[in-house]
């Protein structure tokens, strides 16, 4: 583990090796491949937000009613709710082991933008925790009665509102770096904010389910989704300076 | 006078609403001057103990 | 255009002195406006011809609504300026806003509910308006605990500087998201005076309350501001000469 968190050479001592240094793209890639190997180190961290995605829907059915034709007017919330709470999980985590261990610091001093690493950072928070709900979104949402052909707008829409969760959630954790026992702040900052991608996924998905056509409500989420992409990062590196300092 | 206090039979929602609204004016009054008497307070504790020693 | 005053209100005893000085200037046109205002807006102007006398609740939830966004966007204005040019003064206008807006925030909440109850017949209604303005006021806890959070005060002002630009971003996002979606669902939405035109009689208190609730505010962030401006002070000699004896 130890030896995995150090910062790669070439990041570290920029003015060594200037001429050989990678770009800004390599960096950003090394940085995505670095997180996604310690993440596969800990399994357990990357099961717990599909744990914990599969559980709340099962608390629907037990709660309201066993009844699929009932449970289906309800999907598109369960489902969205659902969501966006399990993305909320692993945020805390996002940065804090880079922090704690001074990795962190080490970027911000590589000379490197950090914008453009924290955006790799996050790239590899939405595929280790944003991509395996997308992809779990469709099999919950048959458990609550949702018919096969909504199937293909549920993972859609899934797909897209997480990339924009894991936008906003970068920003909250990067705010919240210098706090401890971050977790109910953390979401506070972050849910408000989450609003937009919850009324136009859920509308999507709705639209899925009654068999209507949803492409606006998806071209609205990919549009916060871009959106967030432009500015997200930004905000995250300015946060993480302020609270490196 | 009854009449006006009667507000045509809004009476529960209308005085509720300006009592809550004065209420938060005359609280931020008291925050406000709260605060800038604990500012002042700590101020004077930060001089004093820094002109001891 | 000289800028000499900007510069100068940098300076914390200049901008104590200010404060202090300005205060009455704020405060006493504020409660004469306020009492002209609920004399014009409970006794003179008629009652409307669809809402009887509930409307003049709106004397006072218009007011607030209005505070509630523009000490928003004062709040992120001036974190803006307290993080481009290093400005402490600025970061203590934020500090003082933020408890004031987020009370008036609420007095919207509680004064709206008050007149939807005799207007739709329930206390709550998912009202666009009433839905973004609790959005708002969660937007606002946010950021005072977040604030909260750190026991550095500089870094408390520089990481809630960032969050409030964020959240001042989204502010119009989740607003229209939340038109958008009540529109869907066809929500009621007659509680407001919908009409163009608004008798002299109505429309004069009305203006008064808003004249006034801004000076209002203007009085009590002044009062603030000075402890804020202490507060951030190490034991200067201008204090002594302010505070002392």
């Amino acid at each position: 583990m130890s030896e995995l968190s150090v910062v790669p050479s070439s990041l570290a001592r920029p003015e060594r090796a200037p001429h050989s240094a990678p770009g800004a793209a390599a960096v950003a890639w090394m940085m995505l491949e670095r997180d996604l190997k310690l993440a596969f180190r800990k399994a357990s961290q990357l099961v717990q937000p599909l744990a914990f995605f599969a559980m709340v829907t099962t608390l629907f059915p037990l709660a309201i009613t066993p009844e699929l034709t009932r449970l289906r007017h309800i999907a598109s919330g369960v489902l969205w709710a659902a969501a966006l709470l399990s993305s909320l999980l692993a945020l805390e985590f996002l940065f804090r082991d880079d922090a704690q261990d001074g990795t962190l610091e080490q970027y911000a001093l590589s000379g490197r933008a950090l914008t453009g690493l924290l955006a790799a950072k996050t790239a590899a928070h939405w595929l280790l925790t944003g991509l395996p709900l997308a992809l779990m979104a469709p099999l919950a949402a048959v458990s609550l009665g949702v018919p096969a052909h909504a199937l293909p707008g549920i993972l859609a829409s899934v797909t897209l509102g997480t990339v924009t969760m894991s936008l906003l959630g970068a920003v909250g954790a990067a705010l919240t770096l210098g706090v401890r026992r971050a977790g109910a702040l953390l979401s506070l900052l972050t849910l408000p904010l989450a609003i937009p991608v919850l009324i136009f996924g859920a509308h999507a998905t709705q639209l899925a389910i009654r068999g209507e056509p949803y492409g606006a409500s998806l071209t609205l989420l990919a549009a916060l989704a871009v959106f967030g992409m432009t500015l997200a990062p930004l905000a995250a590196a300015a946060a993480v300076r302020i609270n490196l300092e | 006078m009854m009449r006006f206090l009667d507000m045509g039979g809004y009476y529960p929602w209308v005085w509720p609403a300006y009592a809550v609204t004065l209420g938060v004016m005359g609280l931020n009054i008291y925050w406000a001057k709260r605060l800038r008497e604990r500012a002042r307070r700590a101020a004077l504790r930060r001089l004093q103990t820094q002109e001891e020693p | 255009m000289t800028w000499t005053w900007f510069h100068r209100l940098a300076s914390p005893p200049h901008l104590y002195r200010t404060a202090g000085r300005l205060t009455p200037w704020f405060a006493w046109p504020a409660a004469l406006l306020i009492l002209a205002g609920l004399i014009g807006g409970l006794w003179l102007a008629p009652p409307d011809y669809q809402q009887g006398d509930a409307y003049r609740i709106m004397y006072v939830h218009a007011p607030s609504a209005w505070l509630s966004l523009m000490v928003y966007t004062i709040m992120a204005v001036a974190g803006a300026i307290g993080l481009i040019w290093r400005m402490k003064a600025a970061h203590a206008l934020a500090a003082a806003a933020a408890p004031i807006g987020a009370s008036f925030t609420l007095a919207t909440l509680v004064t709206g509910s008050l007149w939807g109850k005799p207007m739709w017949g329930t206390y709550w209604q998912w009202d666009p308006r009433l839905t973004s303005e609790l959005l708002l006021f969660f937007l606002y806890l946010g950021y005072m605990g977040l604030r909260a959070a750190f026991e550095d005060l500089q870094r408390a002002d520089r990481v809630s500087a960032v969050l409030a630009v964020v959240g001042v971003i989204n502010v119009p996002i989740i607003h229209y998201s939340v038109v958008w979606w009540n529109s869907l669902h066809q929500g009621p939405s007659v509680m407001y005076l919908g009409r163009p035109t608004m008798p002299p009689s109505m429309l004069v208190p009305l203006l008064l309350m808003f004249l006034g609730f801004t000076l209002f505010f203007g009085a009590v962030v002044l009062v603030r501001l000075q402890g804020e401006v202490l507060n951030r002070e190490r034991a200067a000699r201008w204090v002594e000469e302010e505070v002392g004896a």
